[in-house]
């Protein structure tokens, strides 16, 4: 790449705003970017004013960053085509069901060469069942090769610059290093791996264990049974990544999209806080939604439903238990202080 | 082995009391194993009574665990030698600090070809000021071999009945099956490996790390903060195996004694408190220490010591920068803002396991 490099964000939330400060200042510091980064703003009015021209002008989100300042070069335009057609690293972080139509609307109007890389989390349903990556969604659609980035990020601690560490799932190596450049901030730490399948299926089951975990907080087991669940909920996905994702590497789940990332979910995370809710108030997940979330989805239970779906698919139910057990409890076919009934003879213990 | 394999038990606070009784009922239902076990207690007076007389007519340990009944045909003694002589499985759960000289009384005194098991949390300081694992004192001692159970089992969680694993890292294969079905139950899973160095030395290691994920508490720094200090404790603990107790397998690190004990320690264990403490009231770590310790567990900043000398031995100090950092926090060296500088600047191709899970 003779010309300098240029960068797009496809989508101004919460985690997109906290990391176009990493990626503003980023492509101003370094020779090898563009200078100016495009960020495409879905638009909105805030105040009889739109939210493209607050930032443009003020270089806050206050929809979704209040209160941190976006560098000056990241620039937000309302038009998806018109941010994206010059760029050549495409940064794609809105909420998943918006990829497909994003994805048409890109199709053909951004360079051939480009590349794109996934900051989401979560998956969408394969037709039929089953968990789609998002980023081959992104492959499939628009035909360029597409990286995930995950890790144990909380965004507002990532625009507070308390320090995080992250991993980038990256097939193709002759894109890890620009990528790196990108993303990498003194309080940010990228590590590049090429197991980018890995990397994002791991994002998705996290989320299943962190739910195995609030039933262990709800029903007060102690802090054993709960590292149990951890440990039983980690060997489980990379037996499901052995599975389904063939290849991947044990070192993968070592970095922070593994390991910490799981740590942290399964302490931390919303999934966690709504699964010990789920036990101690006896309402559904959906109650629970409503009212600890404003209605946001959980990515736990529609996570442990496509595994269930796959599982059920190779007959693997009963070698893994703990995922299989969750699911259960999620669709009230199991109660949840059966939980440990499940996983007595997980075959870990064999 | 033609003749019932004899079991005794030497110990008598909360670990060895909640293990007694998976051990009491599991040998009464074995046809391979001598019904009775004897247990060493250390004796003491107890309102006029002797201790073991109490465990014998109750078959309750009032000291260490009143609200729990030991199954009948566990038999306290207040002698180790009579406790132990006829035993082929010596199960240890006493305080560290006490092995030595129980096994020096020991000497020459039990079955040539008995076994030991290790319950025992902690380690030796060696005469190189290295780590000397009480497994291998042990067996260097009594000149038998020892094996370990360990992982995240803490002793009310377990009597309570709450579901908990351990793993065994056993030295001889013929007891590996033996082993594994005598401290299990239907609450507490044992999953057996060979790998006994390295599943002793990760529930040693994690003591640094917890002690360094306290600090982190300490700081108020946040979440993801203190899952980079947890991960990088996790490589630490790799390479220092990889280094010191060459040949262990990268599987035995996602057992209970490596993940979950890890996992445990930083989110609720002394070692994380006296981290937080140290960070807060800025009081001194031996103070802080007795206050909140009064057992014998040695805890991060000592095992920090103990792996820095072996580290600055082979001066290996910088490849391990996270244990270094604890080690040079505890005494002051760093300031406590060098944790998070550790991390920013470690080397990221620390440990490269390449090969593929086995399935």
């Amino acid at each position: 790449m003779a010309e300098k490099v240029n960068v797009c964000i496809v989508g101004s939330g919460n985690w997109g705003s906290a990391i176009a400060k990493i990626v503003g200042a980023n492509a101003s510091a370094l020779p090898e970017f563009e200078e100016r980064v495009t960020m495409f703003v879905y638009e909105e009015m805030i105040d009889g004013k739109k939210l493209t021209e607050i930032i443009n002008e003020t270089h806050e989100n206050v929809k979704y960053l209040k209160g941190h300042k976006l560098p000056p070069n990241v620039v937000a335009v309302p038009d998806l085509v018109e941010a994206a057609k010059n760029a050549d690293i495409l940064i794609f972080v809105v909420p998943h069901q918006f990829i497909p139509n994003f994805c048409k609307q890109l199709l053909g109007k951004i360079k051939p060469n480009a590349i794109a890389i996934s900051l989401i989390k979560g998956f969408d349903k394969a037709e039929g069942g089953g968990i789609d990556l998002i980023s081959h969604i992104i492959t499939r659609h628009l035909k360029i090769p597409c990286a995930v980035l995950m890790g144990a990020n909380l965004a507002n601690e990532v625009a507070e610059g308390n320090f995080c560490e992250t991993t980038i799932g990256c097939t193709d190596k002759k894109y890890g290093k620009v990528l790196r450049d990108l993303f990498q901030a003194n309080h940010f730490r990228v590590v590049v791996v090429e197991d980018a399948d890995a990397v994002e299926v791991c994002g998705a089951l996290k989320n299943i264990v962190a739910c195995g975990a609030g039933f262990v907080d709800g029903l007060k087991l102690g802090d054993n049974t709960k590292a149990a669940v951890i440990r039983l909920g980690l060997m489980e996905m990379i037996r499901f990544v052995d599975v389904f994702y063939p290849g991947s590497k044990l070192s993968t789940f070592f970095e922070s999209c593994g390991v910490a990332d799981l740590i942290t979910t399964c302490y931390g995370g919303r999934n966690r806080r709504v699964s010990e809710a789920f036990v101690t108030s006896g309402k559904t997940i959906e109650e629970l939604e409503k009212e600890m979330l404003n209605g946001q989805k959980l990515q736990g239970p529609p996570t442990a439903e496509e595994v269930n779906y796959m599982l059920k698919n190779k007959g693997l139910e009963d070698k893994f238990p703990l995922f299989t057990a969750i699911h259960k409890i999620c669709t009230n076919q199991l109660k949840p202080k059966d939980l440990i009934d499940c996983i007595r003879n997980h075959p870990e213990h064999m | 082995m033609a003749d019932r394999l004899n079991v005794c038990i030497i110990g008598s606070g909360n670990w060895a009391t909640t293990i007694a009784r998976n051990v009491g009922n599991n040998v009464a239902n074995s046809p391979l194993m001598e019904p009775k076990v004897n247990m060493y207690v250390y004796e003491e007076m107890i309102e006029g009574r002797k201790l073991t007389e109490i465990i014998n007519t109750t078959h309750i340990n009032v000291k260490y665990m009143p609200d729990f009944v030991l199954p009948m045909n566990i038999v306290a003694y207040d002698d180790v030698v009579t406790t132990a002589r006829d035993a082929d499985i010596l199960i240890f759960a006493i305080p560290p600090t006490f092995v030595n000289s129980c096994c020096k009384t020991l000497l020459g005194k039990v079955k040539p070809l008995a076994h030991a098991v290790s319950l025992i949390k902690g380690f030796e300081r060696g005469d190189d000021g290295q780590i000397l694992l009480i497994s291998h004192l042990i067996m260097r001692q009594l000149k038998i071999p020892c094996s370990v159970l360990v992982g995240c089992n803490l002793a009310h969680e377990v009597s309570n009945n709450n579901f908990a694993e351990g793993t065994i890292g056993c030295r001889d294969q013929k007891y590996m099956r033996i082993l594994q079905d005598l401290f299990k139950s239907n609450t507490f899973r044992v999953v057996v490996t060979d790998d006994a160095d390295c599943v002793e030395i990760c529930s040693t290691l994690r003591n640094i790390i917890a002690f360094g994920a306290g600090l982190a508490d300490g700081m108020e720094l946040n979440e993801n903060t203190k899952a980079g200090v947890i991960r990088r404790g996790f490589l630490e603990t790799l390479q220092f195996v990889d280094v010191f107790y060459p040949g262990s397998r990268l599987a035995t690190f996602f057992e209970s004694c490596g993940l979950s004990d890890l996992v445990t320690s930083c989110y609720a264990n002394r070692n994380r408190k006296l981290a937080e403490a140290f960070v807060k009231t800025g009081q001194p770590l031996n103070e802080l220490e007795s206050l909140l310790v009064p057992g014998h567990e040695p805890l991060g900043p000592v095992t920090a010591e103990l792996v820095h000398i072996m580290l600055k031995k082979k001066g290996l100090e910088e490849k391990f920068p996270l244990f270094t950092a604890v080690f040079r926090i505890c005494t002051g060296v760093y300031p406590l803002t060098r944790l998070v500088e550790t991390l920013r600047y470690a080397r990221e191709d620390i440990y490269h396991p390449n090969h593929i899970f086995p399935l």
